[in-house]
């Protein structure tokens, strides 16, 4: 046994060395003499010592034997030393339990493994690295194209601004300089019929730049998410009493009703922007519908708060999603054709009665041919 | 099911719940083993950093006429799915803690005798002050608040040195055994019979979860829980433990309200391994003890 390359323990059941080689005593850097009757685990430092006890020993006593567990040895000298244990519990000569132990040194491999530990941990570092640096560029990839996409929309939106303001505002600007002109050029030889009419385009004209530069205010703070709206209880009959009678005087080619349910609640909304939402859409109806027909607006109550429907007998919205309608630049291709327009009337009514806490649809009429838009705002709470 | 009377302790423990299981993949995750007399008291057995639940085979067989005996393994060691292993949950004694809790209730059981080796000691003491009403009876085994030493005046039996080696050591097992080991690290689909092989083994340990435990248990310093114990509990001290020394079981004795302690002539720190007839004899006199004083004084 003393000339084995490694160290030989028996040791007792309660883990006393029992007997060992010279092997061992190289090792431990301690005599035979001394090593005898110690306690196996007080020539381990003390980390080994928490690893035996924890595990080695149960595994070593559940399994009856523990084949290559590093551990370091406290050897007399001080210096910790790496060695590889193999155990096995048997019975010795006397029929008691004893564990036979053998214990190499590895002090290369040792090394070699604390370098191959060093380079895993590298490895899977930067793996972790490489990982987090693919999700950071995925990351800046989402942000880039969602920055793209929200500057395009910005454009298109430059765009509907520029459309605006170069032709919907320019024509009554044409309008208003040349009637103007006219009037002041020939004041003293026109009729007071003549005058009356000039002067009522005048004002037709000036009304509709008024209108357009509302809706112009309303989209660029709904697109700056500056949208803030009062809500004051509204008695909504009263309101588009008046809001119809002035629809009316603006548009004597169509007929304007309107049918309300009794006893309506107040509603909770900002006036003056209920009354430009009521306003565009009543304006679309007579857009979109030919004169000496008929714009109905029916107010009832629904779904604990009041509904607000415009109905005219134009062609209908015909078969592109309701929803379409409402879009900034969406004009419909049959809304292309009948009348110009901005397209930012109906974009601008649903920003407001959302903001309002509200909702807005589109569809056909319940008594087509003709279309029915709509808006209903909650009953107003007493928070 | 719960009795009617805890209603407010229930309500507690269902608030610290963040995700109530369902029983199965409870038992599932933990490997519970249900056994022994099924009309019987509850007693869990938790077992220890650096082993799993077949180290409490020495003691087990004597409390099954008796006993609904109940063993699991943590999640990360002997047979428990692997899969669930949680860094997040297990980066302290509490996360271990809920685990018996949610065995506990998982089996609904009730008045449970709750026995923990080592660092599970700590462990049970927490699932005691969390949940009084249901572990009433705490068996500790070589149990230690704190393994650090904080000088002048506690010896835990071990410097932060001691630890870091410890750490190291075991990352070098994960390496030396890589053989074993690398699947279970590397999580390798294409080598499920070496993932297998391991399981298989006595004390089997995942390296990634052992780690951990390793640095939660060691790092630990739960002395000022004590007090906070309501739980009566006794204290199964061995002579001459490397691990958990005499001063710590006595500081324990002190520290503890309600405790007893037994010292058991020996040297290890598994009694319950390499003494199990002293140990069982320990928790059945003490256990004697407590029925003999409920009957007789009422709680």
């Amino acid at each position: 046994m003393d000339i084995v390359p490694g160290g030989v323990l028996t040791l007792s059941r309660d883990l006393r060395i029992l007997a060992v080689n010279r092997g061992i005593s190289v090792l431990a850097g301690r005599p035979t003499e001394e090593l005898v009757g110690r306690l196996f685990d007080s020539i381990l430092t003390a980390s080994s010592r928490i690893l035996f006890q924890t595990h080695v020993y149960p595994a070593l006593e559940a399994d009856g034997r523990v084949e290559e567990v590093f551990l370091t040895m406290a050897p007399a000298s001080g210096e910790s030393l790496p060695v590889l244990l193999n155990a096995t519990r048997t019975a010795g000569d006397d029929g008691q339990v004893v564990y036979e132990a053998l214990i190499v040194r590895i002090l290369a491999r040792a090394r070699w493994e604390r370098e191959l530990l060093a380079l895993t941990r590298q490895l899977e570092e930067q793996r972790g690295e490489a990982q987090r640096l693919t999700e950071e560029l995925a990351a800046t990839a989402d942000d880039l194209a969602a920055r793209y996409a929200e500057e395009q929309r910005k454009s298109q939106l430059r765009d509907v601004f520029m459309g605006v303001v170069s032709h919907e505002l320019r024509t009554p600007i044409t309008t208003i300089f040349g009637l103007s002109r006219i009037v002041r050029q020939r004041l003293d030889r026109l009729q007071p019929a003549e005058l009356a009419e000039h002067l009522a385009d005048l004002e037709f004209e000036a009304d509709r730049m008024r209108r357009l530069t509302e809706d112009l205010l309303v989209l660029s703070r709904a697109e700056a998410g500056r949208l803030l709206v009062d809500d004051e209880p509204l008695l909504m009959g009263h309101l588009a009493g008046r809001v119809i009678e002035a629809e009316q005087q603006r548009a004597p080619s169509h007929t304007f009703v309107l049918e309300m349910e009794e006893h309506l609640p107040l509603v909770a909304g900002e006036e003056l922007y209920v009354e430009q939402v009521l306003g565009n859409l009543l304006s679309n109806a007579v857009k979109y519908s030919p004169a000496g027909t008929v714009v109905t607006a029916r107010l009832a109550r629904q779904d604990g708060g009041v509904a607000v429907r415009v109905l005219d007998q134009g062609p209908g919205i015909g078969e592109q999603p309701a929803d379409r309608l409402f879009e900034v630049y969406y004009r419909a291709p049959e809304a292309v054709r009948v009348a110009g327009g901005a397209g930012i009337g109906l974009f601008v009514c649903r920003a407001l009665v959302e903001a309002m806490g509200g909702r807005v649809w589109a569809a056909p009429s319940p008594s087509a041919p003709g279309a029915e838009f709509g808006f209903w705002l909650p009953v107003v709470t007493d928070d | 099911m719960q009795r009617q009377d805890d209603g407010l302790a229930r309500d507690s423990r269902v608030a610290m719940l963040d995700s109530p299981m369902p029983s199965p993949d409870v038992t599932r995750r933990h490997a519970v083993r249900d056994g022994g007399n099924p009309a019987g008291r509850p007693m869990v057995f938790a077992h220890g950093f650096g082993c799993d639940q077949t180290m409490w085979r020495f003691v087990t067989p004597a409390f099954e006429p008796d006993y609904r005996v109940v063993t699991f393994d943590y999640v990360g060691a002997g047979q428990s799915d692997r899969s669930a292993y949680d860094p997040e949950r297990y980066s302290s004694l509490h996360g271990y803690a809920r685990d018996i809790l949610d065995i506990c209730r998982a089996l609904e059981l009730e008045n449970v005798v709750l026995v923990g080796h080592s660092v599970s000691a700590t462990v049970a003491l927490l699932a005691a002050i969390e949940d009084p009403g249901l572990i009433t009876d705490l068996i500790l085994i070589t149990p230690s608040p704190r393994y650090l030493d904080d000088p002048p005046d506690y010896r835990g039996g071990f410097s932060a040195a001691d630890i870091d080696g410890l750490l190291q050591m075991m990352d070098v097992n994960a390496t030396g055994w890589a053989a074993y080991l690398a699947p279970v690290v590397m999580g390798n689909p294409d080598r499920p019979e070496l993932a297998g092989e391991l399981e298989a083994a006595f004390c089997s340990i995942d390296p990634v979860m052992a780690r951990q435990f390793a640095e939660v248990t060691f790092r630990a310093d739960n002395r000022p829980d004590l007090a906070r114990v309501r739980t009566p509990s006794l204290i199964i001290q061995v002579t001459n433990d490397a691990v958990a020394p005499m001063e710590v079981g006595h500081y324990m004795h002190r520290h503890l309200p309600d405790s007893s302690i037994s010292i058991i002539e020996a040297t290890g720190h598994c009694p319950h391994v390499s003494h199990p007839s002293e140990t069982v004899a320990a928790m059945r006199a003490h256990l004697a003890e407590r029925s003999e004083r409920q009957s007789t004084t009422p709680r």
